[in-house]
């Protein structure tokens, strides 16, 4: 048997995760995965390359778009941290179009289902003429276009494929920390990577700095307007619920769309149970309900007023006007990174950007303070 | 050291066996943890009037669904002894001067996995085994409906000659039973070889 076994899509050495088949090593860390592998000959329509934006980049977009474009021809990577609702997808039209151009493979990956349905709309508005393909669980019938916008779980069909990927959302689960996840990007990879992030972490920054990479930052929405600072509540059980219903009841009459944030799945089945007494046209969403892609849907057409969900919808979700409130922003599961990407939720339109934040809790923890300190920093420091 | 830790297989976690598990799982390499969450539902029931029992539910148990899928669709080999192990003495005395008659398998899959999943699965029995049956078409059932799963006894044939199994106790085993005709198509060609006694064992039932 071979002593320096290594599994060729993994990269994984560690001999406790091998197995022995009819007296060959083979390796069961990423055997969850599918190792079938897409056809490499497709040619990109590199003619109907067009980028047609309905709004322009702000100037500071411009820079730092123009910053990333020069930086991937020099084949560098790219890390660019910049705040929630800044535009960050917009960032990487320009070189999507560039690369496009020349009949190179681009990708965009993130860790979560919800966000590449979120993404694709936009994307096909952007690039209309080009062939765009959304590949996630159960929706893996079509894996060949123009541009692909993929979970990251997806990457094990493209070994060695892209010539210019693009990870949003580094730090969230299931991607942040998980062997197998990480390694099948950097194995996607053929030229350049380029990494997106609202909150990202000094680890995060040294790695790209060896890996022969560049950073960027960008500390300003993309309407110029201040972040919104989260307010914090004190409040037992029943008394955060009253508050609540209370301010659903005040948000309806404005017609406002709202996010109520809880960090389990009872809990957000219990608040609903106790919500859907007082408000009206509510809906619990969560990993585990059925047709939550058509529940989410609907909300953003307006039929809901506002979702009991977990923290599934904390990341990438653009919805206009929106509210949000935390029921239990106390709770261990949510850190500092967490409570900045729902506090993101609000404001992100350039017609709507006010709002309002509401955590609840018993205690004002660590992580809520200095979520708000980062916060006041950020709106602080926006025109370095 | 003393204590000799392990390394399981599901979880790829280090663990201390304890005194239990030196004492009954001997061989086993998973963890009381990862085993446990296979919840242990032995159903009897009779199919051609003889006794079957089956030792998991398929619908309702996650982990078990999951392991068959890895062992299965993924190939993945380490994990058959699992469904085994928990009941192991159990099976070693119930059935113990029986014969293992193993239910045919496609053989496309068979080859795509480099390894067949029930003899693998049954390793851990030290009973005769025989491979009685064979398909004469190579079918995949997973991609059949009811009705047409129904008329699988059409390709099922004997393999060996019916004097072999001829008063011998006969246990037929299957990983998975979705609608029973398979295991029916088997029982009654095996009533047809005057055996002593005919029983029937399969992992994992759909209710």
């Amino acid at each position: 048997m071979d002593e320096n076994f290594v599994c060729e899509y993994c990269n994984n050495k560690d001999k406790r995760y091998f197995g022995i088949k009819n007296g060959k090593y083979y390796c069961r860390r990423c055997i969850e995965f599918s190792h079938e592998q897409v056809d490499k000959s497709y040619q990109i329509n590199k003619d109907a390359v067009e980028l047609s934006l309905n709004y322009p980049l702000s100037e500071k977009q411009k820079n730092i778009s123009n910053k990333v474009l020069n930086a991937l021809i020099e084949k560098k990577n790219v890390l660019i941290s910049a705040v929630t609702g800044a535009g960050k997808t917009e960032l990487i039209y320009e070189s999507f179009e560039y690369f496009l151009k020349r009949g190179l493979k681009v990708g965009f990956a993130t860790p979560r289902k919800d966000v590449v349905i979120d993404l694709l709309p936009r994307f096909e508005q952007a690039f209309n003429k080009l062939k765009i393909v959304g590949i996630y669980q159960n929706h893996t019938k079509e894996m060949l276009g123009d541009i692909i916008v993929l979970t990251t779980h997806q990457l094990c069909h493209f070994k060695n494929y892209f010539d210019l990927l693009v990870l949003d959302e580094i730090d969230a689960f299931p991607y942040a920390g998980d062997f197998v996840l990480n390694n099948f990007f950097y194995n996607s990879v053929k030229g350049n990577y380029v990494m997106l992030s609202a909150t990202c972490n000094k680890k995060d920054i040294d790695n790209i700095r060896k890996d022969n990479g560049v950073v960027f930052e960008l500390n300003e929405r993309y309407h110029k307007h201040d972040l919104i600072v989260p307010i914090f509540k004190y409040g037992s059980f029943h008394t955060r619920l009253m508050k609540i219903i209370l301010i659903l009841k005040r948000y309806n009459k404005e017609n406002k769309p709202c996010f109520v944030f809880c960090s389990t799945i009872y809990l957000c089945e219990r608040v609903f149970s106790y919500l859907k007494l007082f408000v009206k046209d509510g809906n619990v969403v969560n990993s585990k309900a059925c047709m939550r892609d058509v529940i989410i849907e609907d909300f953003k057409k307006g039929k809901y007023k506002y979702l009991v969900t977990t923290s599934i919808l904390e990341r990438g979700v653009t919805v206009k006007n929106l509210q949000v409130m935390v029921f239990d922003a106390d709770s261990k599961l949510y850190d500092k990174d967490s409570l900045i990407q729902i506090s993101g939720r609000v404001g992100r339109k350039i017609d709507s950007y006010d709002g309002e934040v509401t955590f609840f809790g018993n205690v004002k923890t660590e992580a809520i303070t200095n979520c708000i300190d980062r916060i006041n920093y950020v709106n602080k420091n926006k025109n370095l | 050291m003393l204590i000799k830790t392990k390394i399981c297989k599901r979880c790829f976690k280090n663990y201390i066996p304890s005194l239990i598990e030196e004492l009954f799982y001997d061989k086993s390499e998973f963890c009381l943890d990862c085993l446990n969450k296979l919840e242990n539902k032995i159903r009897y029931f009779k199919l051609c009037d003889c006794k079957c029992e089956s030792l998991y539910d398929y619908e309702n148990d996650y982990e078990s669904k999951t392991v068959i899928d890895l062992i299965k669709n993924k190939y993945d080999i380490e994990l058959t002894n699992m469904f085994i192990i928990k009941y192991l003495l159990y099976l070693k005395i119930k059935f113990y001067n029986y014969t293992i008659c193993f239910a045919p398998s496609s053989k496309s899959s068979f080859n795509k996995r480099g390894f067949d999943h029930l003899h693998e699965m049954f390793k851990l029995l030290n009973n005769k085994k025989i491979d009685c049956f064979i398909k004469t078409q190579d079918i995949e059932q997973k991609h059949l409906n009811k009705v047409e799963r129904l008329n699988i006894n059409k390709y099922i044939k004997l393999n060996i000659d019916k004097k072999e199994l001829k008063n011998k106790r006969i246990l037929l085993v299957d990983d998975v039973m979705t609608t029973g005709s398979t295991l029916k198509a088997c029982l009654e060609l095996l009533k047809t070889c005057e055996c002593k006694k005919i029983m029937g064992l399969v992992l994992l039932k759909h209710i």
